[in-house]
């Protein structure tokens, strides 16, 4: 038998690897985005809640014709953005970016200038970076980023927008009712700070898509928590357990969300509630839909729970107008 | 060494360097045909230098295409110059020379078979004439796009995937690991890995080609290549060609050496213009620097062209061939899944599509694949939609512009978003919400129409324990359904999913 060659036996590996690699490109399906694989960690302890400080509302919701002003006046009668942020924080924002269908009039996205204020507010805070991060279920993050108009607003004002590429680990949820672990992406664990920023859509499964909602955007595999839904965001929030929400209520998608693409459906409330309550925020933007927030499944999971109160009538509310 | 060599050996140089950047060049374009690339010159441009392409598509929709005004250019370079496309320029020539052996092997093949690319560029041409486009899956532009497309480049993303991912453990790699992972994802790589059906028969077809050069270098385009033969029987026309001069030593390294193996010891040393694909191998190492390359028409060897006998049996073949794909049941039934890019009608994509894989490319979310059966062998290699692999997306438009035939229109975005590519369905046996009660609705959720093309039915129902829930069963709103296949991607149940768009059941 004649020997192989160097030249020869390279090829021939790399024929091999190469017809071996091939079928792996074979298309596997939905929900295919690879995972890093990492045994199931332990988060970080979850943050103790903030205490309310004095003359400091539970919960704002600021109404006026400049989202930018009324943004900033709901987090100034919660404390101002001080109460959160601390010197040299790394903080994440999380809008809702859903989709790459339509412009922010269309109320399909947060309001890029609500999101703006926010990242300003956190730099002038002095965080160290600001973060600002989705990941759509229709579109590419780019082009979403991009027809969102989040993205250009939040460079305008100091920050970054991410890309939530693979750094996906399985996590346990300790208090999770329903759910004992999911895949979340970590750079979200990891962060001094979490700000949810929702924008108040209709929902029809939910009912409504409001701020433990919008954590779905930081977890893979969503199809299959649609089973239990609300008890499964419950279970999410509770994990995540964002330090302060600010629901996005400039623009409210009445019916046909989370997608929309309609102008008549779209109700311009020029709202924004904020509280570092998650369930309390979301019930109060419940009440601007004419809903009860114990109809909503994750809000009245979210209160069973103890993450928050539902019962708007025995907290300290700051309803203004500009 | 005398100036005559060295200019040669300098031209033989230039025609090395030229390859490479060709070759890179092809390879950037394609990649730059991905939606997200976000780029103005694509393998679209590269698809209209291609004169056979341009003729097929031409007769075949019986249309002056102006976009194929550069591979009449070439042509008219071809009669100037010789075949130097093959030599120089084309991609698959270019691969076809970087893996070849040094020599061939000692097997016989009578130089009759050289007529075989002619046979099948009357085929190619007869068909077109009746509106078939199918053999130009034979293209080797087409062959390069398409390979690059489903081949290399879904490789590639995997690899440099797995790379990233495996590198984000190493702590001070990851801030720059970050930057450069999402400057390519989502830009020159797609966001979410590519993945094509029928990769067995795709690789099978590059890598039998490409294997083939172990019988003889550059056997594809010796016996094969279609765009070969045109260009040979157009070289042979030219000016230009390759001459031998009286200074020849019969060392017979030139026969030797030529990859096209067209130089013949006992004829001279001559070569076939038809088959001289101007590498300069052999006017650079001749010894005696015996080889020009002059303007007149000098002496060469007799090409192997068809017989009228032969061009008129590839007529017969090509009308019988077609009379098969059409009277064949796949033509009668459409198949139930041919999903066709938006504003495409089967007709005219049938007939005007090169099979060239740009749409793929261009594809966001890869649900554009290339058709194996679902059209029959007509539709071999067309583009048709696969939900479960990739939706449409509701704010693209890309196909269209990435088609350098105009097989998939041009659609301004809210004419797209009106035209429908086929209709969802729910098997209600699959579905959660009609099969097992379950609450589920994703589709509803995910439908980007404005007004969703899917309404929900409410009924009332109780968890096993008694407890009263309101359960909502998907209804699809045909008249409103564009077919984009979202919902279909984004079904959770495992396997075919419980909604699928199909062809219009009504249309």
């Amino acid at each position: 038998m004649s020997q192989i060659t160097r030249r020869e036996f390279v090829k021939g590996a790399l024929v091999v690897g190469t017809s071996t690699f091939l079928p792996g490109c074979q298309p596997t399906g939905p929900a295919s985005t690879p995972t890093v694989a990492v045994p199931t960690a332990t988060p970080k302890p979850a943050p103790t809640a903030t205490p309310v400080p004095d003359q400091s509302a539970y919960l704002a919701a600021v109404r006026g014709a400049d989202p930018a002003a009324v943004t900033e006046r709901a987090l100034a009668a919660i404390g101002g953005m001080e109460r959160f942020v601390k010197s040299g924080y790394d903080v994440i924002i999380k809008p809702n970016i859903c989709n790459a269908n339509h412009g922010p009039e269309y109320a399909s996205t947060t309001n890029p200038v609500v999101v703006a204020t926010l990242v300003k507010l956190a730099l002038g805070a002095g965080a160290k970076r600001v973060r600002v991060m989705d990941a759509p279920f229709s579109g590419s993050p780019q082009s979403a980023y991009a027809i969102s108009g989040v993205g250009d607003a939040v460079e305008a004002a100091g920050g970054q927008m991410e890309v939530m590429r693979p750094r996906y680990s399985e996590v346990a949820i300790p208090d999770g009712v329903d759910l004992k672990k999911w895949s979340f992406y970590e750079p979200v664990l990891d962060a001094d700070l979490v700000i949810n920023v929702p924008i108040a859509k209709h929902h029809s499964l939910a009912g409504l898509t409001l701020g433990a909602k919008n954590l779905m955007g930081v977890i893979q595999n969503r199809p299959a928590m649609h089973r239990n839904l609300g008890q499964r965001i419950a279970d999410l929030a509770s994990l995540v357990r964002p330090q302060l929400t600010v629901v996005d209520a400039v623009r409210m998608l009445m019916a046909n969300g989370p997608t929309g693409g309609n102008l008549d459906d779209v109700k311009l409330a020029n709202t924004v509630i904020a509280s570092h309550d998650i369930v309390a925020a979301d019930a109060y933007a419940a009440t601007l839909f004419d809903k009860r927030p114990d109809q909503i499944g994750y809000i009245a999971a979210g209160d069973a729970m103890g993450l928050g109160t539902l019962d708007l009538s025995s907290i300290q509310i700051a309803e203004l107008s500009l | 060494m005398t100036k005559r060599n060295r200019t040669a050996q300098r031209w033989r140089q230039a025609r090395r360097i030229t390859q490479a950047v060709a070759l890179l060049g092809a390879v950037i374009l394609v990649v730059l045909t991905a939606r997200d690339a976000a780029a103005s010159v694509t393998a679209n441009h590269l698809m209209r230098l291609d004169p056979l392409a341009a003729l097929a598509a031409m007769l075949s929709s019986r249309r002056w295409l102006i976009r194929f005004v550069p591979a009449i250019a070439l042509l008219a370079a071809t009669l100037l110059l010789g075949r130097f496309w093959c030599g120089w320029l084309c991609p698959l020539g270019t691969l076809i020379d970087w893996i070849s052996p040094q020599h061939d092997s000692e097997r016989v093949i009578d130089d009759r078979w050289r007529r075989l690319p002619k046979v099948i560029l009357a085929l190619l041409l007869f068909a077109a004439l009746w509106g078939n486009l199918t053999l130009l899956i034979l293209d080797p532009l087409t062959i390069f796009v398409r390979s690059i497309t489903t081949l290399l480049l879904p490789v590639v993303h995997w690899v440099l995937q797995g790379l990233l991912s495996a590198l984000y453990g190493v702590a001070f790699l990851e801030g720059p690991l970050y930057a450069l992972d999402t400057a390519l994802h989502g830009t020159l790589l797609s966001y979410k890995q590519p993945a094509y059906q029928g990769l067995a028969l795709l690789s099978a077809a590059l890598a039998g080609i490409l294997a083939l050069n172990w019988i003889k270098r550059r056997f594809w385009c010796r016996y094969l290549c279609p765009l070969g033969g045109l260009l040979g029987l157009v070289a042979r026309l030219g000016w230009r060609r390759r001459a031998v001069t009286d200074a020849c030593i019969a060392c017979g390294r030139c026969a030797r050496d030529c990859r096209m193996g067209t130089i013949e010891n006992a004829d001279g040393y001559r070569s076939d213009p038809s088959e001289c694909i101007l590498c300069l191998d052999c006017s650079a190492d001749c010894p005696a620097e015996a080889i020009h390359y002059r303007g007149q028409r000098a002496e060469s060897r007799p090409s192997s062209g068809l017989t009228r006998r032969q061009a008129l049996q590839a007529l017969g073949l090509s009308l019988g061939g077609l009379a098969l794909m059409r009277v064949s049941a796949r033509a009668q039934r459409p198949a139930q899944y041919q999903l066709r890019p938006p504003g495409a009608t089967e007709s005219e994509l049938l007939a005007q599509c090169v099979r060239c894989g740009a749409c793929l490319r261009a594809c966001p979310t890869h649900g554009l694949q290339p058709a194996l059966y679902e059209s029959g062998f007509e539709g071999f290699w067309t583009p048709i939609l696969v939900p479960r692999l990739g939706n449409c997306e509701y704010n693209c438009t890309t196909c269209g512009q990435a088609c350098p035939t105009g097989a998939i229109p041009i659609l301004d975005l809210a004419t797209k978003r009106l035209t429908p590519i086929g209709k969802a369905s729910i098997d209600p046996d699959r579905c959660l919400a009609w099969s097992e009660q379950a609450p589920c609705i994703v589709c509803e959720e995910m439908c980007p129409l404005p007004e969703k093309a899917i309404t929900l039915i409410e009924r009332e129902a109780a968890w096993p324990d008694g407890t009263p829930y309101t359960l909502q069963l998907p209804v699809v709103q045909e008249d409103l359904c564009i077919g984009c296949g979202l919902c279909e991607h984004k079904c959770p149940v495992n396997g075919e999913a419980a909604i699928r768009v199909s062809i219009d059941p009504l249309g």
